[in-house]
């Protein structure tokens, strides 16, 4: 099991270095780096003048040299420079993390639940009414991506109905700011994994084990809760887990459409404004972010199944 | 400025549909005529939800073939005087209505969302089949053989699938990249794909037959050398196939994120199936790995496959709308749904409904898409 | 005559709409009297499962019970309320079915389960006494170290200590009725025989009524007072054990009857041949390695065959006959030894030249459902045999049909698919999908472990009958010494990978010389039975006057 863990640790650091390198290379390719010094300079500079203050930042030497300075300064927690906030790129990302995070908090303590309740009822009784009706639901949610259905809930209840603010403000967490970004992305998760867990509710309700609970007397929903859903639970929490980049790309539009400045609204930018270093940085925090998930995922998986746990 | 009533806009869409309506009257009269020969896809007849998914669908496809003869005004047209009209509102030169208003340049919403279809349908489902093309070539070699190929493989896609998608696009669609030769590589790697597959095909059936086996090939790598030149390098000696530089950059990128997903389920199917022991049979009868897995376990994996695609053609759709709502997608100009949105939605306030066409469009056509492939796995599970 | 404890009236369960035929259960009358054991017969498709869930009512929401009740203790137990039913089931009348690994639930320890009944029927046990009334009946089950079973989980536990736990979960509230539903199918032949007996051991002790459905005739004879045969639904004999299996009065039951393979050899090898054989095999060994070490699955096997002999390979699961049969053709690479195959050693050939002398061994596989791939037509499989061996278009497809006459079906089969076919059909593919390389041994991998009775004795005449034509060598797999007997010239046993008795079937049935096969003999159902034969003509006259299909 240790064992295990250690190779997934060591393809992490495989996949972020990789990854790191991939990042860099499309990012420092000539296009981007002339707009950069355009940016940061003078708009107007000749080509010239470009190249030469692109030689005085450094930025004509060897990739691999400029790649392994960015690499041992990132090793040791120093992210760098960001070129656009004009300060060091811990001071800029990690309170953006924050601001990010208080809004995945919520999103989660809703998602969750809802989610579970809702594939548990439908699937406990497979095509009933209850398990249709929830079902076409799920399949709606997950239709409607949040670029979408963040503007009908924005007309809906901001302009029309006048209750929430349409543009949210971070750090400064009301219901009032926060209620249409949560529920947007609430909406499109709660569908897929409301529907992960019907199947697998499904599956558990159609075993023999329950069948041997039932003819042993037992009612219906001491069946489900006593023996059902320890089994049924089991798919959807890997399931979770594993939805973490959906989520992460959910809250960078999100972000994006409500003005909201966290991480993702963070990342956009900085790709936008071709700022190599916040880029880098929210590159390999997102993608530690994935990867750890992941891995809590298969753990958490040979974890609750005893058939793995105790073989 | 005149307008027309709530009621008569409807009208006028109904109306205008008119194509549309009719070829879905035709197509699912006769496919309840057939449904027996159909197969998998007759059974959704018996689905009521793959029912309202299949006629979705039908309903963009139709008014993307049928676009000019629908759409009241030209996409691209502009106006000066009629710019963030209302629903409703009528162009006096020409006595047509603006039935769903106008954008911030004047151009006509419903036209533009009609005109958008067309982006949509040939993208989306373009993108999806050639990253199902690579999907598979790698997925079944991967599945079957393992080792350190499938080692290898699964390292790389994990890798792309570990990536944030956004920070991707931005990456790969930028407008700095066009300038580079990066997206003709890219394409240059994933058009390659078909030609394998078909190669593989032949090869597998008939390995030991010269006569049918050269000629096949020398075929394939002619059409394939053609369609190559054209897509890639824009080289078409022939001038028929081209595709703007743009389309091909943001073709790429989306078949970049979305291969690594179906090789995935490729090579999950094809591990599940090689247990079977009609992959046994095959086997110790002499056939060669490439015959195993092209014509005993590709053909089995087909039910699943045509699900997933009905889904990812939806989840395709919506990466293009994410790619016109960051601005990385088509040009400004094009009616690509994506970008409406994103040009549109600061005129929330002004004109509520300035959004709605290309939203509810887009979110419709998804809707579809996976409320078919819901339909088609019941049915399958049945089989 | 004891009183009727159960009195099924009239009872109909309809099927969905789509299925072949309208009722799964049609008009059934049955009455069970106390204390008696009663085996139901049938094969599969009967409605004797569909039937014995509607005694405790839990029959699956796809089929509705149209007519009929069935009354126990003075009441209809079809028109009990929810919470007077849940008070009948396991307490009053107790079920066991067949997987019983999948019985229990995974993530639940074993002893908690059984706990669980306790808890739901005699509330005069205080929680903490619980533990011990099962740790109780658990050793009552006569399982070891029942303490450790309490705390293990299922996969922790053997099938058969499953089961076990299984029947201390019904029976641990004394109920009148055990239904018992194909429960030592899915066991080794000796676990059975310790099942079996445990039960009847049990039923001297509580003296309960026992219904035990089972497709079986030997298990009927060992263990039945009175026995029902059941067919597409209907009841179509019922009777003493003894009127029913020595005097079957039914066509269909004298088809059953004679169906049921014996425990009597029909077959003699001559001993002196000297010509080459066709398979010989030396010294094979297969290693896996696992997680804690080694499993030695396959330790030294050994044995010559002839052209025309079949070699039975008998043991029950892990005993290394499925190892030994996935060496032999090479879907898995043994770890050492020696295959010969018509004097050309198999094991060192690759490449091409493995590839054209695969044709020499092939096989037929075990499940019917899972060894055709059901996106080809028959037509294509068999071709594409012939192809390979380079046979040209016209005459593949004049062999192909010609395979299909010589299996039993007809010329219409070509063009089908898998999904039309019946279990039976299937493996006369299968087999006309072997023969279609023109091997010089056959695998047969527990072909038949999964046909009904009637249509596996047809299957085993075929596949002599076959023998007789082409003359290859059969190595068949199976874990029925009763099978084996009807097809074996030699007989091998095979016991954790070594093969611990080798000889013609007549000196291991008559001679057995190592334990392990005087143990499997001994748990043979049936031995001591000889019920009336009918010759081939008979048989297939009845058949076909049922429209018997196979």
């Amino acid at each position: 099991m240790l064992f295990f863990i250690f190779k997934r640790i060591f393809v992490l650091f495989l996949t972020i270095i990789c990854l790191s390198f991939i990042v860099f290379t499309l990012v420092t390719i000539e296009p981007n780096l002339k707009k950069l010094a355009l940016n940061q300079a003078n708009m107007r500079m000749e080509e010239e003048a470009v190249q030469s203050w692109l030689e005085k930042n450094g930025y004509k030497r060897p990739l691999l040299v400029q790649y392994g300075e960015w690499l041992g300064n990132a090793v040791t927690g120093d992210f760098g420079y960001s070129t656009h906030f004009r300060k060091p790129v811990n001071e800029v990302i990690w309170p953006k993390l924050g601001h990010t995070g208080i809004l995945m908090f919520w999103v989660l303590i809703l998602t969750i639940p809802i989610a579970l309740l809702i594939g548990v009822l439908s699937g406990m009784r497979e095509g009933t009414k209850t398990d249709r009706t929830l079902s076409v639901f799920s399949i709606i949610t997950t239709s409607v991506p949040q670029y979408v259905s963040g503007i009908l809930f924005t007309i809906l209840l901001s302009s029309w109905l006048g209750l929430f603010k349409g543009v949210a403000k971070a750090g400064n967490i009301t219901f009032e700011n926060f209620a249409l970004p949560v529920l947007t992305i609430v909406m499109y998760d709660i569908g897929y994994i409301a529907r992960m867990t019907r199947a697998s509710m499904v599956e558990v309700m159609g075993s023999q084990y329950i069948r041997t609970a039932r003819l042993k007397g037992m009612p219906f929903m001491a069946v489900v809760l006593k023996h059902a859903l320890r089994n049924a639970l089991i798919a959807p929490f890997t399931v979770i887990m594993l939805q973490f980049p959906w989520l992460l790309t959910g809250v960078v539009i999100v972000e994006k459409l409500f003005n909201y400045k966290g991480f993702g609204f963070l990342l956009v930018s900085a790709a936008d404004q071709n700022d190599i270093d916040v880029t880098l940085a929210c590159g390999v925090v997102a993608v530690v972010l994935v990867l750890t998930t992941q891995l809590i995922s298969d753990i958490g998986y040979a974890f609750l199944n005893p058939r793995i746990r105790f073989s | 400025m005149d307008s027309i009533s709530t009621f008569e806009i409807w009208q006028v869409f109904f109306t205008r549909l008119w194509p549309v309506w009719l070829s879905l009257a035709i197509t699912f009269f006769a496919a309840y005529q057939w449904k027996a020969k159909l197969g998998v896809i007759g059974r959704i007849f018996d689905s009521p939800i793959g029912l309202v998914g299949l006629f979705i669908v039908l309903f963009w496809v139709f008014a993307a073939i049928f676009a000019d003869a629908i759409a009241l005004f030209d996409s691209l047209e502009q106006s000066g005087l009629y710019r963030r009209k209302p629903p409703g509102t009528v162009n006096s030169a020409t006595g047509l209505p603006y039935i769903f208003g106008t954008d911030t340049l004047g151009r006509d919403l419903f036209s533009r969302m009609i005109y958008g279809s067309q982006i949509v349908l040939l993208i989306a489902p373009a993108a999806s089949l050639v990253a199902y093309v690579v999907g598979i070539t790698l997925g079944l070699p991967a599945g079957y053989i393992g080792g350190k190929f499938d080692t290898v493989l699964s390292f790389l896609a994990n890798l792309v699938l570990a990536f944030p998608v956004i920070l991707l696009f931005y990456l790969l669609v930028a407008p700095g990249i066009r300038e580079t030769i990066l997206p003709n590589i890219m394409a240059g790697v994933f058009f390659v794909f078909p030609i394998i597959f078909a190669l593989m095909i032949v090869f597998s059936r008939f390995g030991e037959r010269r006569e049918v086996l050269i000629p096949s090939t020398i075929i394939i790598l002619i059409i394939g050398a053609w369609l190559y030149s054209g897509l890639v390098f824009n080289a078409d000696p022939l001038g028929i196939v081209a595709i703007d530089p743009n389309e091909l950059n943001i073709f790429a990128a989306v078949v970049f994120t979305t291969s690594p997903g179906v090789f995935r389920i490729v090579r999950g199917l094809t591990m599940d199936i090689r247990t079977r022991d009609y992959v046994a049979a095959a086997v110790t009868r002499g056939e060669s790995p490439l015959f195993v897995m092209i014509w005993e376990i590709l053909p089995n994996a087909r039910g699943p496959l045509i699900v997933d695609s009905c889904l990812r053609i939806g989840y395709v759709t919506i990466l293009l709308g994410t790619l016109g709502f960051f601005g990385l997608g088509m040009e400004p100009e094009s009616p690509d749904w994506g970008s409406m949105i994103n040009q549109t939605r600061s005129y929330i306030r002004l004109v509520p409904t300035i959004v709605l066409p290309p939203t509810l469009a887009l979110a419709s056509f998804v809707l579809g898409l996976n409320l078919l492939a819901d339909g088609l796995r019941e049915q399958s599970l049945k089989d | 005559m004891s009183e009727t404890i159960l009195k099924i009236k009239d009872l109909s369960i309809s099927l969905p709409k789509n299925a072949d035929r309208k009722y799964a259960v049609e008009n059934v009358n049955l009455d069970v009297s106390k204390g008696e054991i009663l085996c139901i017969v049938g094969e599969s498709g009967s409605g004797k499962s569909v039937m014995t869930s509607a005694i405790l009512n839990d029959v699956p929401d796809t089929l509705k019970i149209t007519t009929g009740n069935v009354e126990f203790a003075g009441k209809d137990i079809l028109k009990l309320t929810q919470l007077e039913l849940n008070e009948l089931r396991g307490a009053r009348i107790s079920m066991i079915y067949q997987e019983p690994m999948a019985a229990l639930n995974p993530s639940i320890r074993v002893g908690k389960q059984v706990d669980e009944v306790f808890a739901l029927h005699r509330p005069e046990i205080k929680p903490q006494e619980r533990k011990e009334e099962t740790l109780k009946i658990l050793k009552q089950m006569k399982l070891p170290n029942p303490e450790r079973i309490y705390s293990s989980y299922a996969h922790q536990v053997s099938g058969g200590q499953c089961q076990r736990i299984v029947i201390a979960m019904a029976l641990a509230c004394n109920p009148d009725i055990l239904i018992a539903d194909e429960p030592t199918t899915a066991l080794d032949v000796t676990t059975q025989a310790e099942i079996l007996r445990l039960i009847s051991d049990l039923k001297e002790v509580y003296k309960n009524t026992i219904i035990f459905i089972t497709h079986d005739f030997g298990v009927v004879t060992d263990i039945a007072d009175r026995v029902v045969v059941m067919c597409q639904g209907k009841i179509i004999e019922e009777g003493l054990k003894e009127n029913v299996l020595m005097t079957p009065k039914e066509p269909y039951t004298k088809l059953l009857v004679d169906a049921m393979p014996l425990l009597e050899t029909t077959r003699e090898p001559d001993k002196n041949r000297e010509d080459s054989p066709s398979v010989k095999v030396d010294k094979l060994h297969k290693i896996y390695k696992t997680r804690n070490g080694q499993v030695h699955a396959l330790n030294d096997a050994e044995f010559v065959l002839r052209s025309g002999e079949t070699l039975g390979v008998v043991g029950e699961s892990g005993s290394g006959k499925s190892t030994l049969a996935k060496t032999l053709i090479r879907l898995e690479e043994p770890t050492s030894g020696a295959v010969t195959i018509s004097q050309e050693d198999f094991l060192s050939l690759s490449g091409s030249d493995l590839i054209s002398s695969r044709k020499k061994i092939q096989m037929i596989f075990q499940d019917p459902f899972g060894s055709l791939n059901p996106s080809q037509t028959v037509g294509f499989m068999l071709m594409r045999g012939l192809e390979l061996q380079g046979i040209d278009k016209i005459k593949a497809k004049e062999r192909a049909l010609e395979l299909l006459k010589q299996v039993g079906l007809g010329e219409q089969a070509f063009k089908r698919k898998p999904r039309n076919f019946s279990g039976g059909q299937r493996q006369r593919i299968g087999i006309a999908r072997a023969l279609s390389m023109g091997p010089d041994v056959i695998v047969a991998d527990e072909c038949v472990s999964a046909l009904d009775l009637s249509v596996q004795k047809q299957v085993l005449l075929l596949l002599n009958e076959l023998q007789s034509t082409y003359k290859m060598a059969i190595i068949f797999i199976t874990h029925d010494l009763r099978v084996a007997a009807q097809v074996s010239d030699y007989i091998t046993v095979m016991e954790k990978g070594k093969m611990v008795e080798f000889g013609t079937a007549n000196d291991v049935f008559n001679n057995p010389q190592h334990d392990y096969t005087k143990r499997l003999l001994e748990a043979a159902p049936g031995k001591n039975w000889h019920p009336p034969r009918l010759t081939p003509e008979e048989a297939s006259k009845i058949a076909k006057s049922l429209e018997v299909s196979s």
